[in-house]
C-alpha cells in the first residue's frame, strides 16, 4: 500500500515515508489562517493519487471548496462524476441541491450515520476525509457525547484504512477537550499567526507521534494563488 | 525511348516502393511523397522546356500541353484526359483503366499505404513551373472506375514538416530540436529537485503554452473543430507524445474524453522513476495540451483532468476536458473563512 | 386400541383420532353451552361419513325440535331415519332406567348402531333422590351401552360454572368434555371447549376455544393443529430490516425464525416500521412478507405506504406482500393465530407483521391463558421460519403481568420512544433484548423522513 502526503511540498519533506492510510490528522488554526486552503491541497493531491475525497463542509457550503479547487483549475465535475469527490452539505441545514447533507447538527449520531452510508458506498477504494470544521459539528454538544462519538469514530476510521482530516477551528471547543481530541490523531498540524500585528505571518507547527515521542517543527508558509501553500525551511525551532 | 509494359510495371512497382518507405518516415510522409512526384515531373520539364510551349496561364492548357508531351513519347494518351478550368482550379477526369498509374493506385490501398495521384502531382509540379504558385490536390474515384481530381491554389504555403538544413534541423520552418528520452528526463528531474512545488504547474503550462499556437493556426486552416482536433492529435501522435485516440466529443459541453496508449511521460517515469512521492498521474504535459486545444477549439477556457494513468494502472491514459466555469470568484487564493 | 372418530372439525385432533370405541363419553355445561349440538354433530357424522348407524335418545326434546334444530347446520335427521341408519327415541328416564324395558337394546339392534347420545342424564336425578342409587343405575347404564357396542355421549346439564355436586358421574364415564360459553373481555362471548380426562388413551389438554358455525362446531384446535415441538430446518443467518441504523445495532440484522414485540405509544413509528420492514424486505431482499392488521385498514395501509414510496397496491399484485385485515371486534383469538400461520404458510412469507397484539391483551385476563396463546402464536410463526414484528402498545400502559408474559415469549423486543431533550421531543429507539445477539443498548435517535425509518446509533458504550 503506498503512503499519503499532503500534497504541499514543505509539508511533505517532513512526513520522510508518509502517512498510512487509516491514519488520522488533526488541523487545529485560527480563522483565516488557511486551513481550507490545506484541505484544497489534501483534496487535489488524493485526485491525482486516485483516492475518492469526501470533504464534509460545515463552514461554508460545498460550494466554496468546489470554486476553491476550481480556482486552481482542478476539473471537480470530472471528478465528482466519476465518484471520486464527494461532498457533505452540513451548513445550509435542509436548504441544499448536495446529494448529501446534514440538516440537524445537533445530534452526532446523525452524522455518522450519514458518514457511516457515504462510507460504505466507497467501499474497496482508498479513501481522504475531510471534516471542515469538526468543532463546528462539536459546538452544541455535550462534551461527553462528543468523546463517545471522537472514539467510536476515529477508531472505525483507523479500522477502515481511511485517511481522514479533522479541522479545528482555534478557540471554538476548550482547552480540555482539544488536548483529550489531539491524542486521537497520529498527526498533528496547527496554523496560527505570529510576527507583529501589521506584519503577520503564517506559521505552521508540524507535530506527530514518532516511537511514543511527540516531535514538532515549526516553519513559516503564504499562500500563493498558483501553488497553494508554499512553506518555508524550517525554522530550527525544535519544543 | 518506347513505353511497354515491364517499365509501366516498374514505374508502379517504384511508387508503391515509395509508399511503403514513406510509412516509416517518422514526419511529414505525404508532404515528401508529394515532393517526390512532383520532382519527377520537374526533371521532365527541365530537361524538355524547349519543347513545351506554354503560352496560356490557363491551367488547362498549362497541363494539356504537357500531357501532349507524354502522348508524343507514347506514355499515354492525351486525349484520355478531360480538363476544365474551374475558376483558380483545375477539374480533372480519366478513366481508371487509361491511367499509367492504374497498378499502385488500386494496389496501395490494399496494402495500407496511403495515395498519392501521381498524375495529379505532377500537374502541380507543371503548375507550379508555370504559374509560380502552389496547388493543393483532391482525388477520389468513382464506382464505375472514374477518376475525379481537382487542383486548387493552396492557402499557405506546406510547412508542417520537418526540415533539415545542414546542420539546422527546422520543424514547421522553425528551427527545432530532438530531445532524447533522457534530456527530457533529465530537464524535469532538476526541476523536481529545485522546485518540486512547481513540477505539475511547469508540466501543464508547458503543454498548454506549446500547443497554443499550433492549435490557433490549425484552427484557421480547419473550420470544423471535430476535423482541427483529428489534425492535432495526430500532431501529439507525430511529435511521439503518445498514440491519442478521441473517444467522445460534445462540442456544446466543452466535454471531450481522450485516451493515450504509451504516453511518453509514463515511459520516462517507468524509466526514470516518478517526479512525486507517491504514484499518481503524472502525464500533465499532455493535459495541459489537450486544454490549449480544445480552449482554442470551443474559444473558451477549457480545463482537463487526467482520471487516471498508465503509469499507476490499466494500459492507457484518460483524460475529461471540460469548460472552466467564468463565474467563479475572483478572489484567489482565499485564505479561510473570515 | 380402536378410536371412533366422532368427525368433528378440530376435535378428533384433540383426541389424537377419537374416542376409544365403546368408551362412554360425559359432555357437561351450562345451558347454551352447545353439548346437544355437540352430541348430535358426533352421531350425524358417525352415520354419514363413517358408516355408523347411531342413535339419539332424548328425554328433553321432541323429535320435531331435533330434526329442526340439525336442519339448521344442514344435517337431515329424518332422512338418515328413513334410510334406517338413525333412529331418534323419545322416552322419559323412567323407561330409560328400567331393567325390564330394552327399548335402547332394540334400537341398537334395529339399526345396528355403533354410536349412542344421551340427552340428558341429568333426568336421571329427577326419579331417583338419592346418590347411591342414581351412582348405580347410571353404571348399569353405561355397561348396557358398553355392552351393546355402542360408543356413547352422555350430556349432562349443570346449573352454574361453580357448584359441582354429583360429581360420581365423572368416575363411571371414560371421558369428560366440559364446555363453556363465557364472559371475558371484550364484545363477544367466548365458547370453551376442554377435555377434562379420558381414560385409556391420550388427549391434549387445556381449554380450546371452539365455535358453533352453521356447518356444525369448529373446534380451534391450537396445539392439535400442528407440532411446536418439531424442529423444523431453521435457516440460519440474519435478515436485514431494511430500516436503517437498526441492523447496525443488531449487528447486521435480525435472526431469522424469531419473533420480536415492537413496542411504543402512539406516534413512535410502529406501524411505519413495520411496513418498512416487510416493503423493503420486498423490494430489496424480494422476500415475500404478510402483514395482519387489526387496527388500519388495508386501504389506510396503502395510503399510509405511499408517503414513504413503498407501493404496497404494486407489492401485493407482484405477491410479494399479502395484507390481511381483521378488525379487532371480530378477531377471536385461536381463529386468527390458526388462519394467520396457514395464511402465512401458504404464502410462503419470510416476514410477518401484526399489527397489533393489543387484541390479546384486551382479550384475555389470565396470565397463564395469555401466555399459553402467545407461546403457542410465536412457535407457530417461529416454526414457519418467519420473522414475525408484533406491534405492541406501549408498556408503561399495558399491565405489567401480561408484559412479562409476552416479554418472556418472544424472542426479541423492541421499544419505541417519544421524549423530551432539551425542550425538543425526539424519537428513541431501544433494543431491549435480542436473544442470541450482541445487539446495541441504550437508546437511539429515531427519525421518520421520507424514506420511511431511520435509526441513528448512538455511539460509544
Amino acid at each position: 500500500m503506498p503512503r499519503a502526503y499532503f500534497g504541499v511540498e514543505g509539508l511533505d519533506r517532513n512526513l520522510e515515508k508518509g502517512l498510512m492510510y487509516g491514519s488520522q490528522i488533526m488541523v487545529e488554526g485560527e480563522s483565516g489562517i488557511g486551513k481550507t486552503v490545506l484541505a484544497g491541497e489534501f483534496i487535489k493531491e488524493g485526485l491525482r493519487c486516485g483516492d475518492t475525497c469526501i470533504y464534509v463542509a460545515c463552514d461554508e457550503p460545498p460550494l466554496a471548496m468546489r470554486e476553491h479547487l476550481l480556482s486552481f483549475k482542478v476539473g471537480t465535475a470530472a471528478y465528482e462524476e466519476a465518484g471520486r469527490l464527494i461532498f457533505v452539505d452540513a451548513y445550509e441545514e435542509g436548504e441544499t441541491e448536495e446529494e448529501y447533507a446534514l440538516a440537524d447538527l445537533r445530534n452526532l449520531d446523525k452524522y455518522f450515520a450519514l458518514e457511516t452510508e457515504i462510507l460504505r458506498g466507497c467501499h474497496g477504494r482508498r479513501i481522504r476525509l475531510v471534516v471542515d470544521s469538526l468543532s463546528t459539528l462539536f459546538t452544541s454538544i455535550d462534551t461527553a457525547d462528543i468523546l463517545d462519538f471522537h472514539r467510536t469514530r476515529i477508531k472505525r476510521l483507523r479500522k477502515s484504512g481511511i485517511l481522514a482530516m479533522d479541522i479545528f477551528v482555534s478557540g471554538v471547543l476548550d482547552t480540555k477537550l482539544m488536548t483529550i481530541s489531539g491524542h486521537l490523531y497520529n498527526f498533528i498540524l496547527k496554523m496560527n499567526f505570529s510576527g507583529s500585528r501589521y506584519n503577520p505571518m503564517r506559521m505552521m507547527q508540524i507535530g506527530k507521534v514518532k516511537s511514543q515521542q511527540f516531535v514538532s517543527s515549526r516553519h513559516a508558509f503564504t499562500i500563493s494563488p498558483v501553488y497553494g501553500i508554499l512553506v518555508s525551511a524550517e525554522m530550527g525551532v525544535n519544543e | 525511348m518506347k513505353v511497354n509494359e515491364f517499365t509501366r510495371r516498374l514505374i508502379n512497382y517504384m511508387q508503391m516502393s515509395m509508399c511503403k518507405t514513406m510509412k516509416q518516415l517518422p514526419f511529414s510522409g505525404s508532404h515528401w511523397l508529394e515532393q517526390f512526384m512532383m520532382s519527377t515531373a520537374q526533371y521532365v520539364l527541365d530537361e524538355r522546356l524547349d519543347e513545351l510551349h506554354f503560352d496560356s496561364k490557363k491551367p488547362s492548357e498549362a497541363c494539356r500541353t504537357f500531357l501532349n508531351l507524354m502522348d508524343e513519347e507514347g506514355f499515354l494518351q492525351a486525349r484520355d484526359y478531360r480538363l476544365e478550368d474551374s475558376g483558380e482550379s483545375l477539374l480533372v477526369q480519366v478513366e481508371r483503366d487509361n491511367c499509367v498509374y492504374r497498378d499502385y493506385c488500386m494496389r496501395a490501398p490494399k496494402e495500407g499505404l496511403p495515395l498519392y495521384c501521381a498524375r495529379l502531382s505532377s500537374f502541380q509540379a507543371v503548375l507550379r513551373h508555370v504559374l509560380d504558385k502552389d496547388f493543393s490536390a483532391l482525388m477520389e474515384t468513382d464506382e464505375r472506375g472514374i477518376c475525379r481530381g481537382m487542383l486548387f491554389p493552396a492557402t499557405r504555403p506546406k510547412e508542417e514538416i520537418v526540415t533539415r538544413e545542414g546542420h539546422i534541423l527546422k520543424v514547421a520552418g522553425r528551427r527545432a530540436i530532438l530531445l532524447p528520452q533522457e534530456t527530457y528526463a533529465s530537464l524535469f528531474m532538476s526541476i523536481k529537485e529545485h522546485a518540486p512545488h512547481a513540477l505539475k504547474h511547469v508540466l501543464y503550462d508547458a503543454g498548454f503554452r506549446s500547443a497554443l499556437n499550433l492549435a490557433r493556426k490549425t484552427r484557421i486552416l480547419y473550420s470544423d473543430p471535430e476535423e482541427c482536433l483529428q489534425l492535432l492529435l495526430e500532431v501529439i501522435k507525430n511529435d511521439g507524445l503518445g498514440n491519442v485516440e478521441l473517444v467522445s466529443f460534445n462540442q456544446s459541453e466543452g466535454r471531450a474524453r481522450i485516451i493515450c496508449y504509451d504516453s511518453f511521460q509514463v515511459s520516462v517515469a517507468n524509466e526514470y522513476g516518478s517526479l512525486y512521492r507517491s504514484p499518481q498521474v503524472t502525464c500533465d504535459l499532455l493535459r495541459g495540451i489537450f486544454a490549449a486545444y480544445f480552449s482554442v477549439l470551443l474559444d473558451q477556457e477549457i480545463i482537463c483532468e487526467e482520471m487516471s494513468c498508465q503509469s499507476v494502472k490499466g494500459n492507457y491514459c484518460e483524460f475529461l476536458t471540460m469548460p472552466l466555469p467564468n463565474n467563479l470568484w475572483k478572489e484567489e487564493p482565499r485564505g479561510g473563512k473570515d | 386400541m380402536e378410536k371412533a372418530p366422532t368427525g368433528i372439525n378440530g376435535f378428533d385432533e384433540l383426541l389424537l383420532g377419537g374416542i376409544v370405541r365403546g368408551n362412554s363419553v360425559l359432555i357437561e355445561g351450562i345451558p347454551g353451552a352447545g353439548k346437544t349440538t355437540l352430541g348430535i354433530e358426533f352421531i350425524y357424522r358417525g352415520v354419514t361419513e363413517f358408516g355408523e348407524p347411531g342413535l339419539i335418545v332424548t328425554c328433553e326434546e321432541l323429535p320435531e325440535s331435533i330434526y329442526r334444530d340439525a336442519l339448521n347446520f344442514g344435517w337431515d335427521l329424518r332422512a338418515l331415519e328413513e334410510t334406517n341408519k338413525l333412529r331418534i327415541l323419545c322416552t322419559s328416564p323412567e323407561v330409560l332406567t328400567d331393567p325390564e324395558v330394552n327399548l335402547v337394546e332394540e334400537a341398537a339392534r334395529e339399526v345396528g348402531a355403533r354410536r349412542i347420545l344421551v340427552d340428558s342424564i341429568s333426568h336421571f336425578r329427577n326419579i331417583l333422590d338419592d346418590h347411591l342409587s342414581m351412582r348405580r343405575v347410571i353404571y348399569s347404564f353405561c355397561n348396557g351401552l358398553r355392552r351393546l357396542g355402542l360408543t356413547s355421549f352422555l350430556v349432562k346439564e349443570r346449573e352454574n360454572e361453580g357448584n359441582r355436586e354429583y360429581a360420581f358421574e365423572e368416575y363411571v364415564v371414560d371421558a369428560i368434555i366440559r364446555l363453556e360459553n363465557k364472559d371475558r373481555p371484550g364484545l363477544r362471548r367466548h365458547r370453551v371447549l376442554e377435555i377434562c380426562k379420558t381414560r385409556g388413551q391420550e388427549h391434549i389438554p387445556g381449554k380450546h376455544t371452539f365455535r358453533i358455525t352453521n356447518t356444525g362446531i369448529k373446534v380451534l384446535a391450537l396445539l392439535g393443529g400442528f407440532d411446536v415441538y418439531s424442529e423444523s430446518q431453521q435457516e440460519n443467518g440474519l435478515l436485514c430490516s431494511g430500516v436503517a441504523g437498526l441492523d447496525d445495532l443488531l449487528q447486521g440484522g435480525l435472526p431469522r425464525g424469531v419473533s420480536v414485540a415492537v413496542a411504543g405509544g402512539s406516534g413512535t413509528g410502529k406501524t411505519v416500521l413495520g411496513l418498512q420492514f416487510l416493503a423493503r424486505g420486498a423490494m430489496d431482499y424480494g422476500e415475500k412478507g404478510v402483514f395482519l392488521s387489526m387496527e388500519e385498514t388495508p386501504f389506510q395501509l396503502v395510503t399510509n405506504s405511499l408517503r414513504f414510496n413503498w407501493d404496497l397496491t404494486s407489492l401485493q399484485e407482484q405477491g410479494l406482500i399479502k395484507v390481511l385485515y381483521k378488525p379487532l371486534s371480530t378477531m377471536e383469538i385461536d381463529e386468527t393465530i390458526i388462519w394467520l400461520g396457514e395464511k402465512a404458510k401458504a404464502f410462503g412469507a419470510r416476514r410477518l407483521v401484526i399489527d397489533s397484539i393489543y387484541g390479546f391483551f384486551s382479550r384475555i385476563d389470565n396470565p397463564a391463558v395469555l401466555h399459553e396463546k402467545f407461546y403457542c402464536l410465536v412457535s407457530y410463526l417461529n416454526s414457519l421460519n418467519c420473522t414475525t414484528l408484533l406491534i405492541s402498545p406501549a408498556w408503561e400502559l399495558a399491565d405489567s403481568g401480561k408484559v412479562e408474559v409476552i416479554h418472556s415469549v418472544v424472542q426479541g423486543t423492541i421499544l419505541l420512544k417519544s421524549v423530551l431533550l432539551k425542550n425538543r421531543r425526539v424519537r428513541q429507539l431501544e433494543i431491549y433484548k435480542m436473544r442470541g445477539v450482541n445487539h446495541a443498548m441504550g437508546n437511539h435517535l429515531l427519525e421518520i423522513n421520507t424514506s420511511g425509518v431511520q435509526v441513528f446509533p448512538r455511539l460509544g458504550g
